[in-house]
């Protein structure tokens, strides 16, 4: 349809696909260069690799085959044992993106958290992350444990896991979420390939992902202003008087959504936990209150 | 200009705007237009009811709390938002109503409950930013 009155109307619907076709062109003029990245998963529970294998448009065959050289993971990789090890040991004299997931368990020198075992010595977590967070160009703390410290550090924190962010004497970006979003993932990598360190917030978050709060985009918002409240699970009202984290959260999942974009929490009536936000689970609790 | 007649004035300009950005609603032909003046009426409106409440807790702070309702310890843990009930809070000796700011989901907020006197809580972390408390709704003071 053209409409004469209004001349953004037309441009505006073709804006999101060259910003796609740019993408893809950026990519692609990449290829032949793509950068190398580890993921290492620290004193984690795997949630944010998995999240990663859920991701569609693009999907991680294209995040692997396109994007990135992933040349360490331990749930990726085809390599075992001291093969894997070397593998990361000779991505570290390389240009490469550091990826971590899980905290940095740090009692007794990280013994709580083994990685992998070289030449008859224990490698820790904290040993690989501190080797690796060195020699990285651009260090990515993926999942609320790396940014900031999440359920590994929660009280009473018997493995003193500290947050990659803290751990680490440099620039972190962080990428949270329980887990993270495969799209702020990929996205996140994307624009360090094409254009270099996204724009970031105060607490090292893109904000082009972490921007703005959950309560300001959530469809159930109008039920709050008019003081429209459930007061049961399973209501199709505000949540906020349950307990939702969304005003204090800031991500965009309620237009990004989750498992290729079919629903996300509040769309599924739980209350947000604020999963994504510094705090996480301790200053999040109680989850759900009535 | 003291700070009381420079609210006077920004209220006055809000509704201005109001008035202005209602007719231009009301003429315009292209939905995506309409939309646009309906999205800065909104806006405008929310700034006016927040001046609005900014301007009646500063006349009512000058009010005299031996007027409002008295809470003691055990009277105020009633109101601790839990199931639907309102959520109160106690600082430096006035009770606040808690229950619809956006950052207490759940008469929770950070680990704290309501239904408590948190004064060594907020002065420890916004201490500095007493002017969180003026756009508060107060109900009352604690009995000592």
């Amino acid at each position: 349809m053209f409409h004469t009155k209004c001349p953004i109307v037309d441009s505006k619907r073709t804006i999101p696909r060259k910003i796609v076709d740019l993408a893809i062109e950026y990519i692609n003029q990449n290829k032949m260069k793509k950068m190398n990245l580890i993921w290492i998963e620290a004193c984690g529970c795997a949630g944010n690799i998995i999240s990663l294998l859920n991701g569609e448009d693009p999907d991680v065959i294209y995040f692997l085959n396109k994007m990135v050289n992933m040349t360490y993971n331990n749930s990726l990789m085809a390599q075992e044992g001291e093969k894997a090890f070397e593998k990361f040991l000779e991505t570290l004299d390389t240009e490469f993106i550091l990826v971590v997931e899980g905290a940095v368990s740090t009692k007794d020198n990280g013994l709580y958290n083994v990685i992998a075992r070289y030449k008859g010595r224990l490698i820790t977590g904290m040993k690989a992350v501190d080797m690796a967070g060195k020699k990285a160009n651009y260090v990515l703390a993926v999942g609320s444990c790396a940014s900031y410290g999440g359920p590994s550090a929660a009280r009473p924190n018997p493995s003193l896991s500290k947050s990659v962010y803290d751990f680490l004497d440099r620039e972190v970006i962080r990428v949270p979420g329980c887990p993270s979003h495969p799209q702020w993932i990929i996205g996140t990598i994307a624009h360090i390939i094409s254009f270099g360190k996204p724009t970031l917030d105060q607490e090292n978050r893109p904000i082009l992902f972490y921007g703005i709060t959950i309560h300001d985009r959530c469809p159930r918002r109008s039920y709050f202003d008019k003081e429209i409240f459930a007061t049961k699970l399973g209501e199709k009202e505000c949540m906020f008087k349950l307990g939702c984290r969304g005003p204090v959260t800031k991500t965009e999942c309620p237009i990004r959504r989750w498992n290729d974009s079919i629903n996300w929490p509040i769309g599924d009536n739980t209350p947000c936990i604020g999963c994504a936000r510094n705090g996480f689970p301790d200053a999040m609790e109680p989850f759900i209150r009535y | 200009m003291n700070h009381n007649e420079y609210i006077k004035l920004k209220i006055y300009e809000s509704t201005e705007t109001i008035n202005y950005l209602q007719k231009i609603d009301n003429f315009v032909l292209c939905i995506y237009e309409k939309f646009y003046y309906y999205e800065l009426l909104t806006y405008e409106t929310n700034k006016l009811r927040q001046l609005m409440k900014y301007a009646n807790n500063m006349n009512s702070q000058q009010d005299n709390f031996k007027n409002q309702k008295e809470f003691t310890i055990e009277e105020l843990s009633q109101y601790d938002g839990s199931n639907a009930k309102p959520a109160y809070v106690a600082v430096n000796g006035i009770v606040y109503d808690l229950s619809i700011e956006a950052t207490w989901g759940g008469g929770t907020h950070f680990g704290l409950y309501a239904g408590k006197d948190l004064t060594n809580q907020f002065m420890s972390c916004h201490g500095n930013k007493q002017e969180i408390l003026r756009n508060l709704p107060k109900v009352g003071i604690l009995r000592k």
